[in-house]
């Protein structure tokens, strides 16, 4: 599937407009919405699951500070 | 010396240490040559400190349950479908764009912040936001 760049970049900025609500209905709501790192935080206490996540810390590390080709 | 801090004190001159210190690392370590063998050797050095660092700190504090306020919230479950769900979608659109070309008409995720990898301050500020979320999972 391949798509025009107009849709590729209008994509992007409809997603970067949604994660930014749901940024602001969680600071907003005052714990009742608990924000994407509460729920990473409540995940990442089962270990398995910190394991995985770390995992894919790390490759978001190695993939811009290690491989990046600025 | 008398300690004169008080413990709220004390624990914020040490983040704001903690917070230098990385900060000063950072600078450094985000002017590396990509690809070298200084880059990778200085990357794992900043992994197994912070992962070092959040173990010595997770197994001397008292046992904690940071989560049950996150879990018992009383918008949770909507939480989590709505994180899951954007989630999705960058992973789905991130997917599609990777397919097309040429990648400056379609852009992921990894060219759009490489491009701004250019300045060497926004390398910084990259590296701080990597940190913070390796700090909240490893902690």
């Amino acid at each position: 599937m391949t798509i025009s760049r107009s849709l590729t970049i209008a994509g992007w900025v409809v997603i970067g407009a949604a994660f930014a609500m749901a940024c602001v209905a969680s600071l907003v709501s005052r714990g009742r919405f608990p924000s994407a790192v509460a729920l990473l935080r409540a995940a990442a206490r089962n270990v398995a699951v910190r394991v995985i996540l770390l995992a894919g810390w790390v490759w978001i590390g190695w993939h811009f500070f290690v491989r990046t080709s600025r | 010396m008398p300690n004169s801090l008080g413990p709220t004190a004390l624990r914020r001159l040490q983040i704001l240490a903690a917070s230098s210190a990385t900060l000063v690392y950072g600078w450094w370590f985000t002017d590396r040559q990509p690809f070298s063998a200084n880059a990778l050797i200085d990357f794992l050095i900043s992994v197994g400190v912070l992962i070092a660092v959040a173990v010595a700190r997770r197994q001397r504090s008292a046992p904690r349950t940071p989560d049950r306020p996150t879990r018992e919230a009383s918008r949770f479950r909507a939480a989590v479908v709505v994180w899951s769900a954007v989630g999705a979608v960058v992973v789905g659109w991130e997917l599609i764009a990777f397919r097309s070309l040429p990648r400056s008409a379609h852009p992921t995720i990894s060219s759009l912040i490489e491009s701004s990898e250019q300045y060497h301050v926004a390398r910084l500020g990259l590296f701080a936001v990597w940190i913070a979320l390796g700090w909240t999972l490893a902690s």
